[in-house]
């Protein structure tokens, strides 16, 4: 195999690799929301509105990157800027603790 | 002091979230949020070809965010180009300034974060004194954790005039590209990098000139500010070599590049 192919071949298993890995912000599954005592429902509903309402500003980040406190504080700041109503915030709030730094 | 800790926090997220671009020559997908504002400078240095090569490209671009997938970005690029000339067996060196505008557009198709893959499509204009280019980009990029991954695949079409026989001729270049790049964060604020650029040249619908850049780099981001930098030595070539595996008549033995921002 020459050269040039190796490395195009490695920059397309690379690709793939990428790709087959999943999406690097959790999905909740029926597991997660057992073992957090909150519906799969208001989890999923909560993944859903801080992709929509907060990714459509910014960059987004991973739940885990954060404390709970560190979220709240954030969430707060961020509450009017993106027109979140309370509930909003709470359904946001829950998907981010349930992953957040210890 | 409550309050002191929440004001420190609000902070230290604004300023987090306004910075996404780890790498200098390897894009990644994400686009500045509506209506922010960056002012970025980049300098580049290349040096080392067969004869005495040095160039330096100083652009300054501002950039600005247009909605939650589309940025645009206005360059001023100026560059200088000292090297050797040999002009009836008389050596001597020359330097030549070039000035030019580009403008750029990026669509980000799908998030890094929130979707499998970050994907981006990029185009890019450039209008200069000597020469007129259009570029496109395949932007997709990854989070794992700490560590991004992004890769390029990257299209240029050149114009420059010249003379032939009295008449003034356009010579046409085609260049393609294909980045990959992988950053480590060591801290929110702390990168390490390494970026592998593999450049082609076609003239004429043949492969003339192509090498394998690679070299390590660092991304620091501080309140309303980030600088990047890579070390980007050529390391082997496939076409166009001069006397050893690296091609030094088309491509320079090495590259430096820094990028600093302000955030507006």
């Amino acid at each position: 195999m020459s050269s040039k192919l190796k490395i195009i071949t490695i920059i397309l298993i690379t690709v793939l690799l990428i790709y087959k890995c999943s999406t690097a912000l959790y999905i909740p599954t029926s597991v997660d929301a057992q073992q957090l005592g909150i519906s799969l429902d208001s989890l999923r509903m909560g993944r859903v509105m801080y992709v929509n309402k907060c990714g459509s500003c910014h960059s987004l980040f991973l739940p885990e990157r954060y404390t709970k406190s560190e979220w709240r504080v954030n969430l707060d700041s961020m509450q009017i800027r993106s027109d979140l109503n309370d509930q909003q915030r709470k359904v946001i709030l829950k998907y981010l603790e349930s992953k957040s730094k210890h | 002091m409550k309050k002191l800790v929440i004001l420190l926090a609000i902070l230290n997220f604004n300023t987090i979230y306004g910075q996404d671009r780890l790498f200098t020559y390897t894009y990644q997908s994400n686009v500045l949020s509506k209506g922010q504002k960056e002012l970025e400078i980049w300098n580049t240095l290349r040096s080392g070809r067969k004869e005495y090569y040095s160039r330096f490209d100083n652009r300054s671009e501002f950039e600005i965010g247009l909605g939650s997938k589309l940025q645009t970005a206005f360059y001023l690029n100026l560059t200088s180009i000292t090297s050797s000339t040999d002009i009836n067996s008389i050596k001597s060196l020359e330097t030549e300034h070039e000035i030019s505008f580009s403008n750029e557009w990026k669509l980000k198709l799908m998030d890094p974060v929130a979707d499998p893959l970050g994907l981006a499509l990029y185009f890019e204009y450039g209008i200069g004194s000597s020469e007129y280019e259009i570029e496109g980009k395949l932007i997709i990029d990854k989070r794992i954790s700490n560590l991004t991954i992004a890769a390029n695949a990257v299209y240029e079409l050149e114009y420059a005039p010249l003379i032939e026989a009295d008449q003034t001729a356009w010579a046409k270049e085609n260049l393609a590209d294909f980045d990959l790049a992988f950053a480590w964060s060591v801290s929110p604020k702390f990168a390490v990098t390494l970026e592998n650029t593999f450049k082609n040249v076609f003239v004429n619908g043949e492969l003339e000139h192509s090498a394998l850049y690679t070299g390590p780099g660092f991304s620091w981001v501080q309140s309303n500010f980030w600088m990047n930098f890579t070390l980007l030595p050529q390391v082997v070539s496939f076409k166009g070599q001069s006397g050893s595996s690296l091609n030094l008549n088309e491509f320079e033995k090495i590259q430096f590049r820094l990028i600093f921002s302000y955030v507006l």
